[in-house]
């Protein structure tokens, strides 16, 4: 692993990928849900029976979507960066969030990390060019870094990174 | 003048005999097995010799004989495709092997479809870390951007 700290560039475009790969669970999921179900939320019918749960549903369709775009990212960050300590889009970037003091992250940095990102609109990542460590302001509150992991692929950045320099 | 023709005729004579006599000998001898064998044995002693490589690798070297061997080769193989090309026989021969390649294929597809998706993904991971060096540069370029606005070190 290389413990360099990744700056802007790298990272914004690892959430680049994040947004995109959560844009297409959350459509994906509100349309699985939809073909599931065989709701067209077009063509909703009044509710009349209190039984009726599909009818119920397919007029709540539209706060369905909005819902899952709340909940469904917080929920992939939490479970790809515990698990694993890297995102999809990290994971495609070569990037890897560890603890301030190199350990694996847990539970407890991830939700704080997350929280100040949510709070802060994730504009503390101004931050990142200009900390000795690379470190936004939600890294700097819950204590982590991220950095460059290029694992197995190291040696074919290494060789590519001579062709930039 | 006839004393000297006549004399001359007298020594022509026995030259013509022994000239058929060492021609038959030299036949003899090249064409008797013991010959074949020596040649053999030289052939092989000057293929397997290590300083008649070196030798052959030196002239090869040299630009009057390299140019001459790249002619000759050239020439001879011109010659050879010409007639390769016009071959009934080896077009039927190349139909046949590709017949047989492509029953081999399809009989054992794996290998195919193993290096296919080898390629593939050689390919994909070669984009990946030029995404991720060029990504990796730009972070530095970052840095000293804003390390030159702000007037840091």
């Amino acid at each position: 692993m290389t413990l360099r700290y990744a700056g802007l560039v790298t990272r914004g475009a690892a959430r680049i990928l994040d947004v995109a790969l959560l844009a297409l669970l959350v459509a994906g999921t509100s349309w699985m849900v939809q073909q599931i179900l065989g709701i067209d939320p077009g063509r909703c019918g009044p509710v009349r029976e209190w039984w009726n749960v599909r009818a119920r549903l397919c007029g709540f369709m539209p706060y369905a979507i909005i819902l899952e775009g709340v909940l469904i990212p917080p929920i992939y960050r939490i479970l790809f960066l515990t698990t694993a300590g890297r995102t999809p889009g990290m994971a495609v970037m070569g990037l890897r969030l560890l603890r301030a003091d190199g350990r694996a992250v847990g539970l407890r940095q991830v939700l704080k990390r997350m929280a100040i990102f949510y709070v802060t609109l994730g504009f503390g990542s101004v931050l990142i060019p200009l900390t000795t460590r690379r470190r936004a302001l939600h890294d700097i509150g819950a204590g982590t870094v991220v950095v460059y992991d290029w694992g197995d692929h190291a040696a074919d950045v290494r060789r590519a990174l001579e062709r930039y320099r | 003048m006839d004393d000297r023709n006549d004399h001359g005729r007298r020594r022509e004579r026995p030259a013509g005999l022994e000239a058929r006599i060492a021609d038959a000998l030299v036949t003899r001898l090249v064409e008797s097995r013991l010959s074949e064998a020596l040649m053999e044995q030289i052939v092989r002693a000057l293929s397997e010799s290590k300083d008649v490589e070196q030798l052959v690798i030196h002239l090869l070297r040299q630009p009057d004989v390299n140019g001459v061997v790249d002619d000759l080769v050239d020439r001879q193989l011109e010659r050879v495709l010409a007639t390769l090309r016009g071959s009934a026989e080896l077009r039927e021969l190349v139909r046949e092997q590709v017949d047989l390649y492509l029953k081999h294929l399809t009989e054992n597809p794996e290998p195919v479809r193993q290096l296919i998706q080898d390629q593939s993904r050689g390919l994909v991971r070669e984009i990946q870390a030029d995404v991720r060096a060029r990504a990796y540069v730009a972070d530095d370029a970052v840095d000293a951007w804003v390390r030159r606005v702000l007037g840091r070190a």
